[in-house]
């Protein structure tokens, strides 16, 4: 089992602040974090009703270009995805929502799909990612080394666990 | 009355070819003024004076007026004498005798008028001679001109009858009279009475008549033609038609936008006529048989073999007649779903007010379409009616859905933005559905994307972005869906842009965007939405960052009215399940609410009270120009609308996220946050004509408060809110401001009505050529190019420019992914070589002007720039300059992989990230943006001017009341709004507001600013005068004038007392220079001559009361100056009133940047291009001024139009008919009698090329898709008749010929006609030759004029049919 192919990123982050401009969405939550090996800031918005996040909670967090377990069925899938026009993690969210094969995502509390969407430069070298989930954004802002597995316009699952 | 030289010279200038009207006219009138100035007739030396109107129908020769004729008088008073004598009493009025001019003498005159002064009368010698002006016989029109109306028993006539009848019977008494010999005094009078019979026979309106009292007064001829519902603009223009309907409008959100639901009543009624064809036979067969009454039937059929009779379908056999059609009939058949109608509502302001629809056949009783259509049409649905139209040729069909359809005009031609978008509701919806915290499972978003197509699409449903703990879709994905469904679907959306509800990051912190706290800012990639919800801005209308923009740009009409459709049917089917309503609880203002609102008010009240105590006690400056009065009128005001916009402010801050008001305000579907204020916290201050309340009783607005009180209650301030309910006080004074809104827009249509008809009949017939040039129907250049970049203002992706090269990019970036085998990078200064190379291909060069290429190589420079630095800050090199070890034209030219190879491969990946330019994206950046560019260019043949004068029309219909505006500084008001306009576009000479802004030579020093300002304004001696007294001394009397000299160094003004002396001088008093004698330091004394004793007196009162009006200094016509600050230390003056020349020659202003506001100075002062371009910045400032946009292009053609004769002409009846020649045109527009009576005596004539002219006489014009002509080479053997045999070979040449070079050959059979052609090309118009009957004789064509004009369409259907009369080759 050869996790490292689907991991593009993975860290851990204690949550700074909840909310800090004011709630404004019943739903949704926009948390700040701070990574704790990466030296990393990390802006989410989360579904608070499915998974409340506190101030100076901790979770693990991991970015992942597909669920697959094994990366050998990982390939074989993207190779017929292709074919129907689906990317590579376009098709692989259906087995995980039937429930039929063992992924990732059952290893962690709380599994986003999305897609990158824009690298920025505003300072200096560090590099900002932009993650939208069906509009719940991700920023993560960090060293550029640390993000190199990242590609722009790609499709990425986020998967927290505590 | 001339001399034989004048006549020579003026016959002269008269004869010059190519003169136009107006000159000629210009030149008659001077012969008429010379003609004016002599006293003796050089043929009979009789005398030649005034001949004026005495009383009605009386003219009258004041033969001796002049004093010289004195001889001549006393030689006619002499031989009255002996008319004295018979009847004594005629003695005192004889000398009063003049010669009358009768009708008889007229005649006589006129017909001794030679010929040659005929012409120089400008008259026509053969056909319109002077006396064929006078009446010899009366006409009489036949009965169906005049019918009479029979009721039981009795018939009423016509008034033309009546008054013919009255003229028979004068004439028959006068005969009677004459043959029994009735006194001259009766019949003298009962010839008056003729004369005026007939006089009103004609027209009813014969000045000094006296009006008929009683009943209506009769209509003469003139009536019949003048006016609205007159014959030109009643009938001729406008026309009754077949085939139209009209019926209450309601809307339908489940109709496409291109369609409209007709009720089967309608559809039963118009038809079409379609051919039988083999392969609609059975089609229309069955439609036969359904007869008139059944829906998808049928009313008459028309059969070839008789010679097209219309049989009835209601009765006789139907099912005979279906079996008897043959191919070649024509059915009438009933209006069917997918017919092409034209749909309209007045007022048809602008081209979009009659769009083609595809109809639909429902049930009901009205028209219904989609509410993203009511935009156009400016139509709701509270009981207006709409009409449609029926096209009834295929022709006119493919016409009109090409140019007239929906889906191509979903963009103004006004400015290029969208004008039909998701309105109201729509919005709400997707605003709604796009917020951040709405999810769905998996049951329900299937369910919601299914109400946006009809179950005929693949959906291909992407990933659920939350998956644990359950599978979650978000509302975002479904709108992404709604734009591209499935992954075959092309549509790849790019958009980003901020929302109306972006909050602005704090200043200081960094915070991307993106991350708006209120998700106000909207990315769309690849039709997915990133972030950002929905409102106004994005899915409504009039605005070009909306996605239907974007869509319609990139992907075509189709696509773009798709989207509009699907969310359309979203919306009616998810906001049935989701409700939205609005219900008392929503306008109920919380506690917190209260009480920041009562604070706010209470705060307001008190600073009213201390600025009105501050005022009373004089402690208030007052503002530039301003009194004490307007100034604190200026501060309260400024306060009081200040309330509004906090409590508004409150109020969106303090309801809940799911207030109904709170909603519709945030997304822009209805409403705004004022409206919302007034109903929940303050309804605030009202406003009438710009100023507070004004009183209504003596100095105060009601009896309720005390008198000159200025406290915002006393002056119309509501502090309620509609919720809470108005005092008494409170409902009056907003029942004020209603009432004034309420006739301030009646007043406006009305007004804006009349404006648009003028603008429109200025500029109808403007159409833009194929050489490019904007010319008039008589070919007259308007302009080179049209705008000077020959772009159309409708397919602009920007504002003002072509392509948005911007979002072009990053489009190209989202949709060209980069091949991961061979990415081909490249280099920034590889970008700049390949754009060069790219561009300088043929296509590029021939399509392209340089000024937008050059901002093409700009944008790409700066992208290479950006690249280059990027690279910088990743620490590799930038290769922003070409590498020494790299030749550019040699082999060694790398891409960045290469170059990169040994790189940090974080750091290239990271730069990839961010921007990564690839030679294929970059080639096909440049083909997308050259497909725009040409996409862009006008059309030739639009009709430019009707564009214009609609665009600029259109709008003034929307200004509201608003019509002040603050130049800069209060108190210097410009008048702005429709009568604006109204000045700018009649050229009035008298403008409300003249306004003169100066630069000046040092503008960051207030203090010689101060100096100019003084320069200009007019001082007046009563200004600067400490007193002014009268002395009377036994030698002498004057006035004595002590002048104020420390007022004068207060003023700044450079003022010595000689200037003040030779300015009194100068007056207009009348002072002699030598009557004013200045006693150093300070005196003047004007001295009084004494003519007279005892006028000495009066003189002095009278001098003593006008001296302090003498302007010492300045100009006169200057009111006042105000030194204006704008912003960032500099000033400029502002000056109200005429006299740009003498404030130009100011010292201390910059004459070459000081301009005027009023054109018609402009033009006087600095010449006919400055007047041009003062009217088009004048009149984008007024429409910027009231938030509307236009396209320059179409003010600069207005400009053109009201200058292109070398001098301002006005969009008025007198500018109108100096700017065209066609008398008809000019009929049909204003004074229709006068202008049909001026073209009877100078015996014009009407080419009938205008677009008024054409439509008067049903002809096709030459503008738009009537502007091409075919021509035909008729060189080749003209002789060469047509035979049986050869007509198949006719055919087939027309089509081998086409291919190449259009030469096909028509000639009559009339020898004659062909010797003409045989010369070279004949011009000539198809109908006409085909109806030799109709036409003039061949032999009178045109010769000068030689090619042959056909209408295409009817050319090989016509050819075939009259074979007879046509030989082909």
């Amino acid at each position: 089992m050869d996790k490292k192919d689907n991991m593009l990123f993975s860290d851990f982050f204690s949550v700074k602040d909840v909310d800090k401009d004011g709630k404004k969405f019943d739903r949704v939550s926009r948390i700040g974090a701070r990574s704790e090996n990466y030296d990393m800031e990390l802006t989410l918005d989360v579904n608070c009703e499915l998974y409340p996040l506190d101030h100076g909670d901790r979770f693990s967090l991991v970015l992942a270009s597909s669920l697959n377990l094994n990366s050998a069925s990982a390939a074989s899938g993207q190779q017929s995805n292709l074919d129907s026009g689906f990317g590579k993690a376009d098709a692989n969210w259906r087995t995980v929502v039937g429930g039929t094969e063992r992924s990732l995502a059952d290893e962690y509390d709380y599994v986003m799909y999305g897609r990158i969407y824009r690298f920025d430069d505003t300072t200096g070298s560090k590099v900002s990612v932009f993650i939208s989930f069906g509009g719940l954004l991700m920023c993560l802002e960090g060293e550029s080394h640390h993000l190199q597995n990242l590609t722009v316009s790609e499709n990425v699952y986020l998967l927290l666990k505590r | 009355m001339l001399t034989d030289t004048d006549k020579i010279s003026f016959m002269k200038r008269l004869r010059t070819k190519g003169i136009d009207n107006l000159r000629t006219q210009s030149i008659i009138k001077s012969v008429v003024a010379n003609c004016k100035k002599v006293t003796y007739c050089m043929h009979c030396k009789g005398t030649n004076g005034v001949v004026k109107k005495a009383g009605p129908l009386k003219i009258v020769h004041e033969k001796f007026r002049q004093k010289r004729t004195a001889v001549e008088h006393m030689e006619f008073l002499n031989k009255l004498d002996a008319a004295v004598v018979d009847s004594p009493e005629l003695k005192n009025v004889v000398k009063k005798a003049q010669e009358e001019l009768t009708p008889l003498r007229v005649f006589q005159l006129f017909q001794r008028i030679p010929d040659e002064d005929c012409e120089l009368m400008g008259l026509d010698k053969n056909n319109g001679r002077p006396e064929h002006l006078l009446w010899t016989a009366v006409p009489v029109p036949p009965c169906c001109i005049r019918p009479s109306v029979a009721q039981e028993e009795k018939s009423n006539e016509d008034d033309l009858t009546v008054k013919l009848t009255e003229i028979i019977f004068i004439n028959s008494l006068i005969e009677s009279g004459i043959k029994k010999g009735a006194s001259v005094g009766n019949i003298m009078e009962q010839w008056d009475f003729l004369s005026l019979a007939i006089a009103m026979y004609i027209s009813s309106e014969v000045p000094g008549v006296p009006v008929q009292i009683s009943g209506k007064p009769i209509r003469g001829f003139t009536q019949r033609l003048k006016g609205k519902q007159g014959r030109f603009r009643g009938n001729l223009s406008g026309k009754r038609v077949d085939f139209s309907g009209r019926t209450v409008i309601s809307p339908d959100p489940n109709m496409g936008i291109d369609e409209v639901a007709i009720p089967q009543l309608v559809a039963k009624v118009l038809t079409f006529p379609e051919v039988v064809t083999a392969f609609n036979i059975e089609k229309l067969r069955k439609l036969v048989v359904n007869g008139p009454s059944v829906h998808p039937g049928a009313n008459y059929v028309q059969k070839l073999m008789d010679n097209g009779l219309k049989r009835f379908l209601k009765f006789g056999n139907r099912r005979d007649i279906a079996n008897e059609l043959e191919i070649g009939d024509i059915v009438e058949r009933h209006l069917d779903d997918g017919d092409i109608v034209l749909f309209n509502r007045q007022p048809s302001l602008h081209r979009l007010s009659i769009m083609s629809h595809r109809a639909r056949v429902k049930p009901w009783r009205t028209f219904r379409f989609n509410e993203c259509v009511c935009t156009p049409y400016n139509a709701d649905f509270d009981g207006d009616e709409m009409n449609i139209h029926l096209p009834q040729t295929q022709e006119a069909r493919a016409e009109a859905t090409i140019l007239m359809g929906v889906k191509n005009n979903l963009v103004t031609p006004r400015n290029g933005e969208p004008i039909i978008g998701a309105t109201q509701d729509f919005i709400t919806t997707a605003f709604l559905i796009t917020q951040k915290d709405k999810f769905y499972t998996r049951a329900e978003v299937t369910q919601i994307i299914s109400y946006c197509f009809d179950a005929n699409v693949h959906i291909d449903l992407p990933g659920p972005c939350i998956l644990r703990p359950m599978c979650l879709w978000s509302g975002k994905q479904i709108i992404g869906l709604l734009m591209k469904p499935n992954h075959k679907s092309p549509v790849s959306v790019g958009l980003e842009t901020k929302t109306k509800s972006y909050s602005k990051p704090t200043p200081g912190s960094n915070r991307p965007p993106d991350l708006c706290p209120n998700d106000g800012y909207l990315v769309i990639i690849n039709s997915e939405i990133m972030c950002g919800a929905l409102d106004k801005s994005i899915v409504g209308d009039g605005k070009k960052k909306s996605i239907f923009f974007v869509v319609l740009h990139d992907y075509g009409t189709r696509e773009a009215a798709e989207i509009m459709n699907r969310l359309a049917k979203l919306s009616a089917r998810w906001s049935c399940n989701q409700g939205f309503s609005i219900g008392i609880s929503d306008v109920t203002p919380g506690a917190i609410l209260r009480e920041k609102k009562d604070i706010i008010i209470e705060s307001a009240y008190k600073k009213c009270n201390e600025l009105i105590l501050e005022s009373s006690q004089g402690k208030l400056e007052n503002l530039p120009g301003c009194d004490d009065d307007q100034t604190l009128e200026s501060h309260l005001s400024g306060v009081l609308s200040r309330v509004r916009d906090d409590a508004g402010n409150i109020c969106m801050q303090e309801l809940g996220r799911h207030n109904a008001p709170y909603i519709m305000a945030t997304c822009g579907s209805k409403g705004s946050t004022i409206n919302v204020c007034q109903m929940v916290a303050c309804v605030g201050q009202q406003i009438v004509s710009g100023s507070r309340i004004g009183d209504g009783f003596t100095d105060r607005s009601l009896p309720h408060f005390p008198k000159f009180s200025k406290i915002p209650a006393a002056k119309g301030f509501v502090q309620n809110s509609f919720f809470t309910g108005l005092s008494p006080p409170e409902f009056l004074f907003h029942a004020v401001s209603g009432r004034v809104g309420l006739v301030d827009t009646a007043v406006k249509t009305a007004e804006t009505g009349y404006m648009q008809r003028r603008l429109m009949k200025a500029l109808e017939d403007l159409s833009v050529n194929y050489d490019t040039s904007v010319r008039n129907s008589t070919n007259g250049v308007v302009q080179f190019v049209y705008g000077d970049d020959g772009l159309d203002p409708s397919e602009l992706e920007g504002d003002g420019y072509p392509v948005e090269f911007e979002s072009n990019w990053s489009h190209i970036e989202q949709t060209i992914p980069v091949n991961r085998q061979n990415p081909e990078s490249v280099p920034p200064f590889l970008i700049r070589k390949m754009c060069v190379d790219i561009s300088s291909i043929d296509k590029f060069k021939k399509n392209c002007t340089k000024s937008w290429l050059d901002s093409l190589y700009l944008f790409c420079d700066g992208l290479s720039n950006k690249l280059a630095k990027l690279r910088a800050a990743f620490g590799l090199p930038s290769y922003n300059e070409l590498p020494e070890i790299m030749d550019l034209d040699g082999e060694n030219v790398h891409y960045l992989e290469t170059i990169d190879a040994q790189g940090d491969p974080a750091s290239v990946k990271s730069v990839h990230n961010i921007l990564q330019v690839t030679r294929l994206r970059l080639e096909r950046f440049f083909e997308t943006c050259l497909l725009k560019y040409t996409k862009s260019k006008i059309e030739p043949g639009t009709a430019v001017g009707a564009l214009g004068a609609q665009s600029i029309g259109e709008p003034g219909t929307q200004m509201t009341l608003k019509t002040f505006h603050f130049a800069g500084v209060a108190s210097m008001n410009v008048t702005l709004g429709v009568p604006r306009i109204k000045e700018i576009i009649n050229a009035s000479s008298n403008i409300s507001t003249p306004i003169i802004t100066a630069k000046l030579v040092s503008d960051n020093n207030v203090q010689s600013a101060r100096i100019v300002k003084g320069r200009v304004e007019s001082c007046l001696l009563g200004d600067i005068a400490e007193c002014i007294e009268e002395v009377y001394r036994p030698s002498q009397c004057y006035l004595g004038i002590k002048i104020d000299l420390k007022t004068l160094e207060k003023l700044q003004l450079e003022l010595t007392l000689d200037q003040i002396a030779s300015a009194i001088s100068r007056s207009k008093l009348k002072i002699e220079d030598r009557n004013v004698r200045i006693y150093y330091p300070d005196r003047l004394r004007v001295f009084v001559v004494k003519k007279d004793q005892e006028l000495l007196h009066y003189n002095m009162q009278n001098y003593k009361r006008l001296l302090p009006k003498v302007v010492v200094n300045g100009y006169p016509q200057i009111v006042r100056s105000v030194i204006s600050d704008s912003g960032n230390g500099t000033y400029n003056l502002v000056v109200e009133g005429y006299g740009l020349k003498d404030v130009m020659n100011t010292d201390g202003v910059i004459g070459t940047k000081t301009a005027s506001n009023h054109v018609m100075e402009m033009q006087k002062v600095l010449g006919i291009e400055a007047a041009r371009q003062t009217i088009i910045n004048e009149i984008q400032y007024t429409m910027e001024s009231h938030g509307m946009s236009i396209d320059p292009r179409h003010m600069m053609l207005l400009g053109d139009v009201m200058t292109y004769k070398g001098e301002v002409l006005g969009i008025t009846r007198f500018g109108i008919a100096k700017m065209k020649d066609s008398v008809m045109m000019l009929a049909s527009f204003e004074k229709t009698t006068d202008h049909l009576f001026d073209a009877a005596i100078y015996g014009k004539r009407d080419s009938v090329e205008g677009v008024s002219e054409r439509i008067i006489m049903g002809t096709q014009m030459s503008i738009g898709t009537g502007m091409f002509k075919l021509l035909v080479d008729d060189n080749i053997n003209p002789k060469h008749s047509i035979t049986e045999s050869n007509k198949i070979k006719a055919q087939k040449t027309d089509v081998d010929d086409y291919k190449e070079n259009v030469n096909i050959l028509v000639t009559a059979e009339s020898d004659e006609f062909n010797a003409d052609m045989t010369a070279n090309l004949v011009e000539y118009d198809l109908d006409t030759l085909l109806k030799p009957s109709s036409s003039q004789k061949p032999g009178t064509f045109d010769k000068t004029n030689k090619k042959l004009r056909f209408k295409p369409r009817t050319l090989l259907f016509d050819i075939e049919e009259n074979q007879t009369q046509l030989s082909v080759k």
